[in-house]
């Protein structure tokens, strides 16, 4: 991937921080502007070009959220967003809202560094890849295959929509939310519990030690994420 | 040994008793022998023999009151159980013709007891005899009826005649076949029935009818009252003497069994009443159960004053809501309390009272005053009564200071326990956030100084053990913040479906590079149920107790997790080996601050356990430990599992 100009914008009204993601971001290559309000924040995505944003919730002026939601009108650009461990409404809310992942403070900068080249990447998918490769586990949506070490794993059409929704994205966190919206309908978003069972009966097929998830990751109280 | 009595005489009694005991020099003890015939006493010798009492109870070690019916035996009891070497009894002037029957115990001590002495005062003749003192005996047979003793009026002496009368007419024609002998003798059984059924008035009027009739029917010349002739005179005379003792007798026993009654019932009033007490704590029920049975036993109406604000009573329990006392009344109550003294007042007529403030004292000071109403058509208090009164208060005072002490130590023991945790607090506050600072400030400062210094792995390791220190520092300030969260009563679940699988797939995961030392084994059974539980802060339990695990282990042993379904609850266990004490008490690991003494280096708040206990309570769970052996500690907590279940 090319790193030289993707350009990131950093909104946080925290100076320390800020100062922590424009070092570490910018020795990685990246290009980094800041914005400590979520107005200033807006204005400038307005004004420049930014490849991704990376955006604290808990902002002083209008919350992070409402800068997210009115991004979103215009926008498909990446966001990702910071929060503290008491938002956890806030942080669902966002990524229901469009938001492509999310951090909790404190976050560990390889984390975050990962999170970013996944955004990028589904952002600059032209076409959709044909066949996911995830270490052990391929996924073919051609054929409608799903591998594990080469064998094959037979799923039933619930459990291959989830797998197929969640590879999808890749890496990317998706709320119970979307997932149930994506695979049985708008009218059943609130029932996590059938999410939860065909989750783990997926996981029993496809993981070593489906205790240990290597693959279908539980993003608590938030949603799933295919690794 | 000294007698009490109840004349006058037995004042000077006591007190030589006492200048004896003091010359020997020895003990003193005072006994009052009571016989059950105390009832038979008028009320003024009865006030003299509490004068006596008191008296006594001054002037000796102990005074004791016994009750039985015979008196050596007692006497012979008594002087083993005290070690009786003399006795003193009060010798009052008395009217000769009833004297001999009081030195009976006086020879009887004299002849049976050997090793005793003893020593008998007279009164001596010069000295005058308070003339409201009469020697009233309180031994032997009284030679009065006694007055209190109540009959309903002619029932007795109808049914006496009627007797006779019809022993009379059946007989009439036997007179031939039995013989006059014999129906003189069957003409005393009228008679006794009479005497035991209801004393002597009817049993003498059934003999003198039984002798009248016996006249006319069986002695000739037949239906005229002749003489009938010395010997038959002789016959009455000895039913009418049967008759009296008969009679006397029954009604003596009647008296003491009644007597006995009634004691046993004042017993059983202290003793129910006194268990009431002892078995509760709270004031306000002690004290309307004590004016309820003082009202009960005693016909009156009780209340119970403690102290209020600045010192002022207050009505804190009452037997009936209708007793009111006016202003006078309540300043008296006050005067009781502040001097520690009784006060009665009597009404207007007939020098009864109407009212009587006791005060309600213990070694530890006045707590109250007692207040008993009694009406005034019902007859002064007697003695009986007094004495359970007296008893009732001393209870009553026992069991406000109780209650009162009881509240106190309450208060000094949450005082303490408050202090205890604050104490723990900041102790830990202190080490457990200084700690990781002093090795993230040490670490970097270094890097900051020798930047050229180091190679790459020697940055390395100091970079590591900054990200250590601070991973510490988060972990620790999260156990305070959910500590906090939990104690406040914040703690609001956000319940949903959860797998205990994924909860504890996450809870590892985040865990993952402090297992290295040792080896997870998880087993989780199949087809579990889902819970309905907030599923991070059951992760946070997990998390908890995995990081238990860990550092408690010696490393390269195992750690184990189980989760099964046990009658309808969720359980989950967590095993870990290590070196544990031989006296670990598995209640207070949960307690906060807690932390075990091994010889391994364990780091931490003491905060984890207590917060996974709070936690699964919060699901309305348990959580225990178990001590599999001597190395092998599991903990295991339990969730409850919803109705319906989506397997």
């Amino acid at each position: 991937m090319n790193k030289n100009g993707t350009r990131i914008l950093t909104v946080d009204d925290e100076v320390s921080i800020l100062k922590l993601l424009s070092v570490a971001l910018t020795g990685h290559g990246y290009s980094v502007d800041e914005a400590s309000t979520g107005e200033e924040g807006i204005k400038k995505i307005a004004l420049g070009k930014y490849d991704l944003i990376i955006l604290d919730l808990g902002l002083p002026d209008i919350s992070g959220l409402e800068v997210l939601k009115k991004i979103r009108e215009w926008s498909d650009i990446p966001i990702i967003i910071l929060s503290v461990r008491d938002q956890d409404d806030d942080k669902i809310l966002a990524l229901d809202s469009g938001a492509d992942d999310y951090l909790t403070k404190p976050f560990s900068m390889g984390e975050l560094l990962a999170r970013i080249r996944t955004s990028l990447r589904h952002a600059t998918k032209e076409i959709d890849e044909p066949v996911i490769k995830l270490n052990d586990l391929v996924i073919d949506l051609a054929h409608r295959i799903i591998t594990v070490d080469n064998v094959e794993i037979k799923m039933s059409p619930i459990e291959y929509n989830i797998m197929k929704y969640l590879a999808q994205f890749a890496g990317r966190v998706l709320t119970h939310k979307q997932i149930l919206n994506a695979v049985w309908g708008p009218y059943c978003e609130n029932d996590t519990q059938y999410l939860r069972v065909y989750i783990g009966q997926i996981r029993r097929k496809i993981e070593k030690e489906p205790s240990n998830p290597k693959h279908i990751i539980t993003e608590p109280g938030v949603g799933y994420r295919l690794l | 040994m000294v007698f009490l009595s109840t004349n006058q005489f037995n004042q000077k009694v006591i007190k030589s008793a006492r200048d004896l005991a003091d010359s020997i020099p020895t003990d003193m003890v005072a006994v009052y022998i009571d016989t059950a015939k105390s009832i038979l006493l008028k009320e003024e010798n009865m006030n003299q023999l509490v004068k006596n009492s008191l008296l006594a109870e001054k002037l000796s070690s102990e005074t004791i009151t016994v009750s039985c019916i015979n008196v050596t035996k007692e006497f012979i009891r008594l002087s083993d159980r005290h070690n009786i070497s003399h006795i003193v009894i009060g010798r009052p002037i008395r009217p000769t013709s009833v004297d001999f029957m009081y030195n009976s115990l006086a020879n009887f001590v004299l002849q049976e007891m050997n090793g005793i002495s003893v020593h008998i005062f007279s009164e001596e003749k010069a000295v005058s005899n308070p003339p409201a003192i009469k020697a009233v005996p309180n031994k032997k047979w009284a030679l009065t009826l006694p007055k209190n003793v109540q009959f309903s009026s002619f029932i007795p002496y109808f049914w006496g005649l009627s007797m006779v009368l019809m022993m009379s007419v059946f007989l009439e024609p036997f007179k031939e076949m039995i013989g006059t002998l014999n129906i003189a003798l069957l003409y005393l059984i009228p008679v006794l029935i009479c005497a035991v059924s209801w004393g002597i008035s009817s049993s003498l009027l059934a003999a003198v009818a039984g002798l009248i009739l016996f006249d006319l029917i069986f002695i000739s010349p037949f239906l005229s009252l002749a003489f009938p002739g010395t010997n038959y005179i002789i016959t009455f005379i000895i039913y009418m003497i049967i008759g009296l003792i008969t009679g006397v007798l029954s009604t003596e026993l009647k008296k003491q069994v009644s007597e006995s009654q009634n004691r046993a019932t004042k017993v059983a009033t202290l003793y129910s009443l006194s268990q009431d007490i002892a078995a509760v704590a709270e004031m306000d029920v002690i004290l309307s159960s004590i004016t309820q049975k003082i009202s009960n036993s005693l016909e009156c109406q009780a209340l119970i004053m403690l102290p209020s604000i600045n010192n002022k009573l207050k009505i804190e329990a009452s037997s009936s809501n209708e007793l009111i006392l006016n202003k006078e009344d309540i300043a008296a109550a006050q005067w009781v309390f502040e001097n520690g003294l009784e006060a009665g007042k009597k009404s207007n007529n007939k020098n009864n009272i109407n009212l009587i403030l006791l005060p309600l004292k213990t070694g530890q000071g006045i707590h109250g005053v007692l207040v008993i109403k009694n009406n005034l058509i019902v007859k002064e208090f007697n003695y009986e009564q007094l004495s359970l009164l007296e008893a009732f208060t001393g209870l009553t005072s026992m069991a406000i200071n109780r209650a009162n002490l009881t509240k106190q130590a309450g208060k000094l023991k949450n005082l303490a326990e408050s202090e205890k945790l604050r104490t723990a607090l900041l102790n830990s506050l202190s080490h457990d956030l200084k700690t990781p600072l002093a090795s993230i400030i040490g670490a970097v400062t270094t890097l900051i100084e020798g930047q050229e210094i180091f190679s790459t792995i020697a940055r390395n390791d100091l970079l590591q053990s900054i990200h250590q220190g601070a991973l510490r520092m988060n972990r620790f300030i999260g156990n305070l913040l959910e500590t906090a969260r939990l104690e406040s009563g914040m703690l609001q679940l956000k319940k949903e479906w959860c797998d205990i699988e994924d909860i504890i797939g996450v809870a590892v995961s985040g865990l993952d590079n402090i297992f290295k030392d040792n080896t997870l084994t998880i087993n989780i059974a199949p087809d579990l149920p889902m819970i309905s539980a907030d599923f991070i802060l059951i992760e946070q339990v997990l998390v908890n107790l995995l990081d238990n695990a860990q550092k408690y282990s010696e490393p390269g042993t195992e750690i184990l997790i189980w989760a099964n379904e046990d009658a309808g609850f969720l359980l989950i266990e967590i095993e870990n080996q290590g070196q544990y004490n031989e006296n670990i008490d598995l209640k207070k690991i949960f307690d906060k601050f807690y932390r075990l003494k091994t010889p391994l280096q364990v780091s931490g708040t003491g905060l984890g356990l207590s917060i996974c206990k709070g936690l699964v309570e919060a699901h309305s769970g348990k959580i225990w430990a178990e001590r599999k052996n001597r190395d092998i500690i599991r903990i295991c907590f339990t969730l409850p599992l919803a109705e319906k279940n989506f397997a």
